[in-house]
């Protein structure tokens, strides 16, 4: 795809090596964490009553599905692939959720388990025949929606009291949502930067070839991968079935676009491989803080998709630049 | 020897006229388009068989609605061909502002059709150009560039089309459903457009520049070809495409809806993979995807008629591309 040139690394100068270990000493998730503090910052400038735990838990809670969202999406980003089916696959377990576990919690179960396969068998056929993951997964997108159509045609069904009430868990000493974006962001970073098999599913995307060297079934990553982004398509929807009470199948639809730019603007790459799950969350927090930050100010609703558009374009822009500065310092 | 047996008379009768019919058939045969024609052909007849309408009503009603995609697919086919992970998912939004926009300039009035269509054409390409940019100066996949493009031309349409009456030209509207005889004269226009575009694409330098630089980037270069140069003017054309299907649509469905272009998104793509172009790029088959478009116009039509629920509709549309796509030999397949 990319034309890989020989590049003649030049001497480094001292200023040079100490910047690379600032780099690593901050690694990618510095910037998308720091934005995030900002904007967090500019809402408690705004409105005080944010900073308390129940204004906390106000404007936490309705991301916790788009961080697990995120990080599904950086599963498949970090195989080197894009999904563009999470939407309606979280809508899908939103309408099972509601739907069919009320009636036949095993049946509901079983279903689910399904969709997880399911996405395994997505993972093999993408991996296993070359192709195209775009196309794919924009084709089963299609496919989850039709299934959660059939199930529910219009919105409506009652999510069980039970994973309503785990959903809204709220001690009073810590707010719930602090402990769920603690306990998800570092068990997901450590088993990805700090255990072995982490290690081989990044590679799966970056350097295939030395996965497959080092002795590892390159084909079992990608379909790990899939199949960690399919559970955490699951708990996205388990958790947006908890705060909405009832199943839509369009539910969750903005989240393809919002997760992409998440895992992007956390400091992610396309090129696989290149993904932080600390800078993921953060990524998330800064998309979906920015949503929740328009409207304070009094942004149209409207407005809110473009806006969170133009950040990850922005993002985008600004690296290509930096890249762009990188490269022409080094021929000086 | 067996060969020979069961078709004595032939091969000895005319040996090099059969040799040359052979061969046609051969070619016949192995032409990637020939699943979407065949494919095509039977749900046409199931539709007879299954409803008992008319079969040439049938096709010629799949005709017309088929070719507002036909021209959104040309457009993406070509973004696909140049390769390097082409794919345009801005097309449903293109067109969706552009019927706006021309319907507003039309009015209702018939002396407008020209700056309406020209309006919206150059929304299309003015869209396509900004996706371009992104995509080859500013290196974003293609996928997120025309997907932030297309997000944007929502929020303008979502807060442009709500001062907005647009009514489409009288005369478009009857140029859309006109019938010379048995014949439907837009879906004619829309196989002129395919034939036309079949052309440019494999008889022109410009073309054949189109599939060398997806299939060797590299050595399309060397051959001066400019890759990024022509890579952006695929997402230019299909802009334009997208714009002036977008009018059409708006004309024929009597005006312009904030759902219009949305099923155009996934069909656009599905009409170049049916086809038989190749989806990681290089090769494009315009016939197919014509024969792609009435096979899925058709779908829908018999899905309406024995009542299937929208559910099943998206459904079947989704696995079969994935179905194709897993079944397709690929040669060129990368990533």
């Amino acid at each position: 795809m990319t034309t890989t040139q020989p590049v003649t690394e030049p001497p480094r100068s001292l200023g040079q090596a100490a910047r690379e270990r600032l780099g690593t000493a901050f690694g990618p998730w510095f910037l998308p964490t720091l934005a995030a503090v900002i904007i967090f910052g500019l809402m408690v400038a705004l409105r005080p009553l944010v900073a308390s735990p129940t204004g906390l838990n106000l404007v936490l809670a309705p991301l916790i599905p788009l961080i697990f969202a995120v990080l599904a999406q950086m599963f498949i980003i970090a195989a080197g692939d894009i999904d563009l089916g999470i939407g309606s696959f979280i809508g899908l377990a939103n309408v099972v959720i509601a739907v069919i576990i009320p009636d036949s919690p095993v049946a509901g179960i079983l279903f689910l388990i399904g969709m997880v396969v399911a996405y395994a068998a997505m993972g093999v056929l993408i991996a296993v025949r070359g192709l195209p993951s775009i196309v794919v997964t924009l084709g089963m997108s299609f496919v989850w929606l039709g299934v959660a159509i059939l199930i529910l045609p219009t919105p409506g069904g009652v999510v069980p009291e039970g994973i309503v009430s785990f959903v809204r868990f709220n001690p009073q000493v810590v707010p719930g949502v602090i402990i769920v974006l603690t306990v998800v962001t570092v068990a997901v970073a450590l088993f990805l930067s700090r255990s072995k098999y982490g290690a081989v599913l990044r590679g799966s995307g970056s350097n295939a070839e030395g996965v497959r060297r080092a002795g590892w079934s390159v084909i079992r990553a990608k379909v790990s991968l899939y199949v960690l982004a399919a559970v955490f398509g699951l708990l996205s929807g388990l958790y947006l079935s908890g705060q909405t009470g009832g199943g839509d199948p369009y539910i969750a639809q903005s989240y393809v676009l919002l997760s992409i730019a998440g895992v992007i603007v956390g400091g992610g790459s396309f090129k696989g491989g290149e993904v932080s799950a600390v800078g993921a969350v953060a990524g998330a927090l800064v998309v979906g803080l920015l949503g929740s930050l328009l409207q304070f100010i009094g942004v149209q609703s409207s407005f809110q998709a473009a806006a969170q558009g133009l950040v990850l374009v922005l993002v985008l822009v600004l690296r290509a630049l930096v890249n762009w500065i990188q490269k022409v310092r080094r021929t000086l | 020897m067996t060969n020979l047996e069961t078709r004595p008379e032939t091969t000895l009768s005319a040996p090099t006229t059969n040799r040359t019919a052979g061969t046609v058939a051969l070619r016949v045969l192995k032409h990637p388009a020939l699943p979407a024609f065949v494919g095509m052909i039977a749900i046409w007849l199931a539709i007879g068989a299954i409803a008992g309408r008319g079969l040439v009503e049938t096709i010629s009603a799949g005709i017309i609605i088929a070719t507002f995609l036909v021209i959104v697919g040309i457009g993406q086919l070509f973004v696909i061909t140049v390769g390097n992970g082409g794919i345009d998912l801005s097309v449903s939004y293109v067109m969706t502002l552009s019927a706006f926009l021309a319907c507003q300039i039309m009015a209702g009035n018939d002396a407008n059709i020209a700056t309406g269509i020209i309006v919206a054409v150059i929304a299309g390409v003015v869209a396509g150009a900004v996706s371009a940019a992104l995509i080859e100066f500013v290196g974003m996949p293609p996928l997120v560039g025309t997907l932030a493009v297309g997000f944007a031309l929502q929020t303008i349409t979502l807060i442009y089309s709500g001062s907005v009456v647009g009514v489409a030209s009288p005369a478009l509207s009857d140029f859309t459903t006109a019938q010379i005889g048995p014949f439907p004269i837009f879906g004619i226009v829309g196989i002129v457009i395919a034939v036309a575009f079949a052309v440019i694409l494999k008889r022109t330098s410009y073309g054949r520049r189109i599939e060398a630089v997806g299939q060797k980037p590299v050595a399309a270069s060397f051959a001066n070809a400019r890759p990024a140069l022509i890579r952006a003017s695929a997402y230019v054309l299909s802009g334009g495409m997208a714009g002036l299907a977008g009018v059409f649509l708006a004309a024929y469905s009597g005006g312009p809806s904030l759902g219009l272009g949305t099923s155009y998104q996934l069909a656009s793509i599905a009409v170049v993979v049916l086809g038989g172009s190749l989806i990681a790029g290089g090769r494009g088959i315009i016939s197919g995807l014509w024969a792609g478009a009435v096979l899925l116009t058709l779908l829908t039509t018999l899905a309406n008629i024995t009542r299937l629920s929208g559910g099943w509709q998206f459904i079947i549309q989704g696995a079969l591309i994935v179905l194709v796509l897993a079944l397709s030999r690929n040669p060129l397949a990368r990533r």
